[in-house]
């Protein structure tokens, strides 16, 4: 392979495009509008990340399932399974986009890979923990009970009403011989059936107004329960804000 | 022949007294690529005649048929000047032009040879901690240019480029950074890894680098 001169023609091709108006330079604003675009993409995918994490936090401690690994294996087991997959999905899908937009500035892609990606994470963990922290979440689902906003509304709704099928947070309200009526969020009645197979809370005696976590299927109002919890009543309705006792 | 600081006279060769003279008649790459987006043809020409050799020579050692190479060439400085007002004259020209040539190059590969040039490495991915100075240009490949060709065709493209850039083409690793968009500390590791293959390569085909 030697190091061969240009032909000369190739100048004269490219020169003779541009006075032919054959190629015609891109206006600015092409490239502007092109890097707002891009700005705009990674500001909306990691705000979107960050909101669709704090949601997922949100529903966790609004469904109950942040007690569950009180219950030990069994409890994080219903936790993994009663997680809202497709959310987290979503939040992860919007961090790669973040990612990978981010990708187009010199002191991000100057960086390996998984520095940017864990800066991107950590960031992303840090503000939906924030976000999560303040009362706009439980702001956005009362308002979306009511049906007053139209996009969130159908998000806050779906996973904030939804009845988890393995466990059950609530509050009891009556003792029948060995088993019990607990008061969900939702305002639902249900009777909790203990069986020898029942955890109960150790060196804790259950009382009417005590609130609990109850493991076990539901069945046309009944809980077989394998595992009951109890809590104290600040820690409880703190993590508990939204649905009203 | 002219006179230094210190009063001595020095001769200079006849090629880099041309630059030096086309460079104050033009001023610098930026300053040319500014007039350019202001609408200086002419100043697209100095351009040409600049970077025609440099960008010529890049694309033959990555692609080695002249008759490609050529259209490669054209296609680089038509992009380069339709592209022109994307390139910022704050910063530098030269990665950004090499840019614009890789990205042509990387993309006739592909076409090609179907060779596989994934953007994602795991040399990318993982923090390394090779230090630019590791690498000295001074200890120089001491082979001809048809030699190190020959050699140069064996090595797979990822390790070519940042080699060419380095040692042929003397950027910096931020520039050749900014122009292969892969982090500044695996650009040392490609081009101490791709020098070692080459050593490896030039050696079983009976030539000492």
């Amino acid at each position: 392979m030697s190091e061969q001169g240009i032909k000369p023609t190739v100048k004269d091709k490219i020169l003779e495009a541009i006075k032919s108006k054959q190629v015609r330079i891109k206006p600015r604003w092409h490239f502007i509008v092109k890097s707002l675009l891009v700005a705009t993409g990674l500001i909306f995918a990691f705000l979107a990340s960050i909101f669709l994490i704090s949601f997922t936090l949100f529903n966790l401690r609004l469904s109950g399932a942040l007690f569950l690994p009180v219950f030990g294996f069994r409890g994080w087991r219903i936790l993994l399974t009663s997680l809202p997959w497709l959310i987290i999905g979503l939040s992860i899908l919007l961090l790669v986009i973040t990612e990978i937009l981010a990708k187009n500035y010199t002191p991000v892609y100057r960086k390996p890979i998984l520095l940017s990606v864990a800066a991107i994470i950590i960031l992303a963990l840090i503000s939906s923990f924030v976000l999560y922290a303040t009362p706009m979440h439980q702001r956005l689902f009362d308002y979306s009970r009511d049906q007053k906003i139209p996009i969130t509304g159908p998000l806050y709704r779906h996973y904030g009403m939804m009845r988890p099928s393995e466990f059950t947070p609530g509050t009891i309200t009556l003792f029948i011989n060995n088993d019990f009526r607990i008061l969900t969020p939702l305002q639902e009645i249900f009777l909790v059936k203990t069986s020898a197979e029942t955890i109960f809370p150790r060196g804790r005696e259950l009382l009417v107004g005590d609130m609990v976590m109850v493991i076990g299927r539901k069945e046309d109002g009944t809980i077989f329960a394998l595992g009951i919890r109890k809590f104290r009543g600040e820690e409880f309705r703190q993590h508990m804000p939204g649905p009203r006792y | 022949m002219v006179k230094t600081t210190t009063g001595m006279l020095k001769i200079i060769p006849e090629k880099v007294y041309e630059n030096d003279r086309e460079l104050v008649k033009y001023g610098s790459d930026e300053d040319i690529a500014r007039a350019v987006q202001s609408g200086d043809i002419s100043a697209f020409e100095v351009l040409i005649h600049r970077y025609e050799e440099k960008i010529n020579r890049y694309i033959l050692r990555i692609l080695p048929d002249f008759e490609e190479a050529q259209d490669l060439l054209q296609e680089t400085f038509m992009k380069v000047y339709v592209n022109i007002n994307s390139f910022d004259v704050k910063r530098r020209f030269s990665p950004w032009i090499y840019r614009i040539a890789h990205n042509e190059v990387i993309n006739r590969v592909r076409q090609k040879s179907r060779e596989m040039i994934s953007p994602f490495d795991l040399d990318t991915f993982l923090p390394m901690s090779l230090k630019e100075g590791v690498m000295n240009k001074a200890d120089d490949i001491k082979l001809t240019s048809a030699e190190l060709n020959k050699c140069m065709g064996k090595l797979e493209v990822k390790y070519r480029e940042p080699l060419l850039f380095f040692y042929i083409e003397e950027l910096s690793y931020n520039d050749i950074s900014d122009i292969l968009r892969i982090p500044v500390s695996t650009v040392g590791v490609r081009i101490k890894r791709g020098k070692d293959m080459l050593k490896r390569i030039c050696k079983e085909m009976g030539y000492e680098l």
